[in-house]
């Protein structure tokens, strides 16, 4: 049964031609990215700094790998960023000084990625709340949480076990960038050739005619909701051994920077559209325009309007294509 | 877009918090700037205390640090002597405190320091915690003035404070404005940190170390905080005397040791050996910066920061040569005793300026806690052995 159902992305694909340029958009973004970064900055292709901006958009695309599953299904997660801070403060405060409590603390963090993935899930799929309202009540819930648990001192550094991960090499390749890789290609590989990617596609695109076709439609959106949480620990693993030092700030702008990314991939927010593939560059084309645009010595005001026109670009474009398709 | 805007303002409440924090904490005189009182001295030594505070920390904190005054002048802040006699009125008293909240270290030991006050005093405190956000607070304080209090003592969260701010004055209660600003002559009195001060004592410290020439870069907190504002202009101010010195590059860090590591790796990235000196508004934001020089096999240049100890500790590891200006929470206390002093009828400064921990690293072994929290912040000897205890900070 579950073989016979196809992702709309994929019936949408052979109904056009073998090359679907459009689906290059992002591409060429960051292609115009590395122009412009030519042009106004020439340092920002040194290897060091490639080598910095790759390990920052690597642990974006980890979290913005799960953001992109719940989009697929029409949702949307606002609760990665208090994930990922309370998952790094519960590390920093179960281990402290004592390296050998790194696999506890990483367990705890796991149930507790879990539970709030599962809270999301739950709200959305039994309760029937909207996404943005579950996802927002859950982080807002984790925050207090977090204080109540840390008593207002939700700090710490994180374990050096965890910094080499974050920041360490392998091979001269920032490590987060080899990991941001590898989840992209298997979730890449899961949303493609598993009936789990075709369920996905299927659950966000039309949920009921998914439903008439056998697929577990609630189970399959419950469980993109629990695997953003999930990859949101992933990432703020990452991100907590890249600092070296937690605060209640750490995840703070992951929601929506994870959002533009899988958006700017061209993601749509409607469900059923979208790849991860595209969220990496996305990720790309949003860590390289700001690191672009710093390096160029362009001002605070400037780097955030950069960010938010990068985001009101993308959407003007997917917005204009599929206007394309439908007048055709 | 929005959220991130908000929880850097939660961010920069935070610290503008620390910018006030400055009185006292004699136990490290040695370092510390201007002569204060102790929080646990009465209200009305510290009312005494403060109408000089300011002048005297502009007279004397250059030294403590081993620096001159490059011709920098204070702003006019106004000061004056309150008469607080209309508030006058018999305890036992009731004073509302809307406060950040527990967001944080700096601002939890801010809350306990006040309120260990208010025991030793025999006040009894409403509180209420905003959580950093500016609409929270605007119920917060509406909500403490239904209980009719006898004073009220406030963080500010945001310029939209004024308008409850400015309903308790029409209520006959006397309001202190503490750590931060509100614009608006309703409040009898602030409690806070000059940081134009810290941001010209900061930069002078760096123009000397680099012998008056040479490039440096700068990393302030939050674009658009007064606190983090105020101290980069004054420290742009210094930096402007010397005209061989030249600023490579100037970003916002967010006070965040996050931000500040890809800051400084761009930075690093743009001029690498170049950076002579790393000026700084932010400890936090120097773990970050520290990092990104390590990460770079570089050598790790001089820098200004805050003695927060995880900063403290790094630093020591790595043998890094700063100026430390401080901004400890136990200030709060002062706060209260202002509120106090008003109630009691004494006369009240308008500004009072807070006294900060002033040190270098020659003597950081005065001040880092090798066996305390990363999150102490320096000096701890104001803050009760019990709340360091709770708060698992010492």
């Amino acid at each position: 049964m579950s073989t016979s159902v196809v992702a709309p992305d994929a019936q949408e694909s052979k109904r056009r031609s073998s090359v679907d340029l459009s689906q290059l958009t992002p591409l060429l973004g960051l292609a115009l990215v590395a122009l412009l970064a030519a042009i106004f900055a020439p340092k920002f292709f040194q290897a060091d700094n490639l080598g910095n901006l790759t390990r920052q958009a690597g642990i974006l695309a980890v979290v913005a790998a799960g953001q992109t599953l719940v989009l697929l299904v029409a949702g949307i997660d606002l609760s990665v960023g208090a994930v990922i801070t309370l998952s790094m403060v519960l590390i920093a405060k179960i281990c402290k000084t004592d390296e050998s409590k790194i696999l506890m603390a990483l367990i705890v963090a796991l149930i507790v990625a879990l539970i709030a993935g599962s809270a999301n899930a739950f709200l959305v799929v039994v309760r029937r709340v909207p996404p943005f309202v579950a996802t927002l009540a859950t982080a807002v819930l984790i925050g207090g949480v977090q204080t109540a648990y840390t008593q207002g001192v939700p700090s710490g550094s994180i374990p050096k076990a965890l910094t080499r991960l974050g920041s360490g090499n392998l091979h001269g390749i920032p490590v987060p960038s080899i990991v941001g890789l590898l989840v992209i290609a298997a979730t890449a590989f899961v949303l493609r050739y598993t009936y789990i990617g075709r369920w996905i596609y299927a659950s966000g695109g039309n949920p009921e005619a998914a439903r008439v076709s056998g697929v577990p439609v609630s189970r399959v959106v419950a469980g993109c909701f629990i695997a953003s949480s999930l990859f949101a620990l992933a990432g703020g693993i990452l991100l907590g051994g890249y600092a070296g030092y937690v605060d209640s700030y750490l995840g703070a702008g992951y929601d929506l920077d994870s959002i533009a990314a899988a958006v700017i991939g061209g993601t749509s927010f409607a469900g059923g559209k979208g790849g991860v593939w595209r969220t990496l560059v996305g990720s790309l084309i949003i860590t390289a325009a700001l690191n672009m645009i710093v390096l160029a010595g362009a001002s605070e005001w400037l780097q955030l309007f950069v960010k938010g026109f990068v985001v009101i670009l993308a959407v003007a474009i997917q917005t204009a294509r599929w206007n394309w398709r439908r007048r055709r | 877009m929005q959220l991130v805007t908000k929880l850097k303002m939660k961010r920069s409440w935070q610290f503008a918090a620390a910018a006030t924090f400055s009185i006292v904490l004699a136990a490290c005189s040695s370092s510390t700037s201007s002569e204060t009182a102790a929080p646990a001295e009465t209200a009305a030594a510290a009312a005494d205390a403060a109408p000089d505070a300011l002048a005297t920390a502009w007279a004397d904190d250059w030294a403590t640090l081993g620096i001159t005054n490059p011709g920098i002048t204070p702003t006019d802040k106004g000061i004056t002597t309150v008469d607080t006699a209309k508030y006058k009125k018999d305890g036992p008293y009731t004073i509302a405190f809307a406060s950040q909240g527990p967001t944080n270290s700096w601002a939890t030991i801010y809350d306990e320091a006040l309120k260990g006050e208010a025991t030793k005093l025999g006040v009894t405190i409403s509180y209420a915690g905003a959580m950093g956000k500016e609409d929270k607070q605007v119920a917060d304080i509406n909500d403490l003035l239904a209980k009719k209090p006898d004073a009220l003592i406030v963080t500010p969260m945001g310029p939209s404070v004024k308008a409850p701010i400015e309903r308790a004055a029409a209520m006959g209660i006397p309001v202190i404005i503490c750590t931060g600003v509100v614009d608006s002559t309703a409040p009898i009195a602030t409690v806070d940190r000059d940081n134009r001060l810290n941001g010209a004592l900061s930069a002078e410290w760096i123009a000397e170390k680099i012998g008056k020439k040479g490039n440096i870069v700068m990393l302030s907190g939050i674009a658009g905080v007064p606190t983090a504002e105020t101290r980069k202009t004054a420290a742009e101010e210094v930096f402007a005397k010397y005209p061989d010195i030249k600023i490579l590059d100037s970003q916002y860090a967010n006070w965040s040791p996050t931000d500040g590591k890809k800051v400084a790796e761009q930075m690093i990235t743009k001029f690498g050996s170049k950076i002579q000196a790393v000026w700084s508004d932010s400890g936090i934001q120097d773990i970050g910066v520290i990092q990104a020089f390590l990460a770079a096999k570089l050598p790790i240049p001089p820098m200004t920061g805050e003695p927060v100890n995880a900063f403290l500790k790094l630093a020591k590891a790595n043998n890094v040569e700063f100026a430390a200006i401080g901004y400890p929470p136990s200030h709060s206390a002062f706060c209260l005793d202002a509120a106090v002093a008003a109630l009691k009828g004494e006369p009240v400064t308008s500004f009072v300026n807070v006294a900060v921990p002033l040190f270098t690293n020659m003597d950081i072994d005065k001040w880092v806690q090798p066996a305390c929290s990363d999150d102490l912040w320096l000096p701890a000897d104001g803050i009760p052995a019990d709340v360091l205890k709770k708060l698992k900070l010492c």
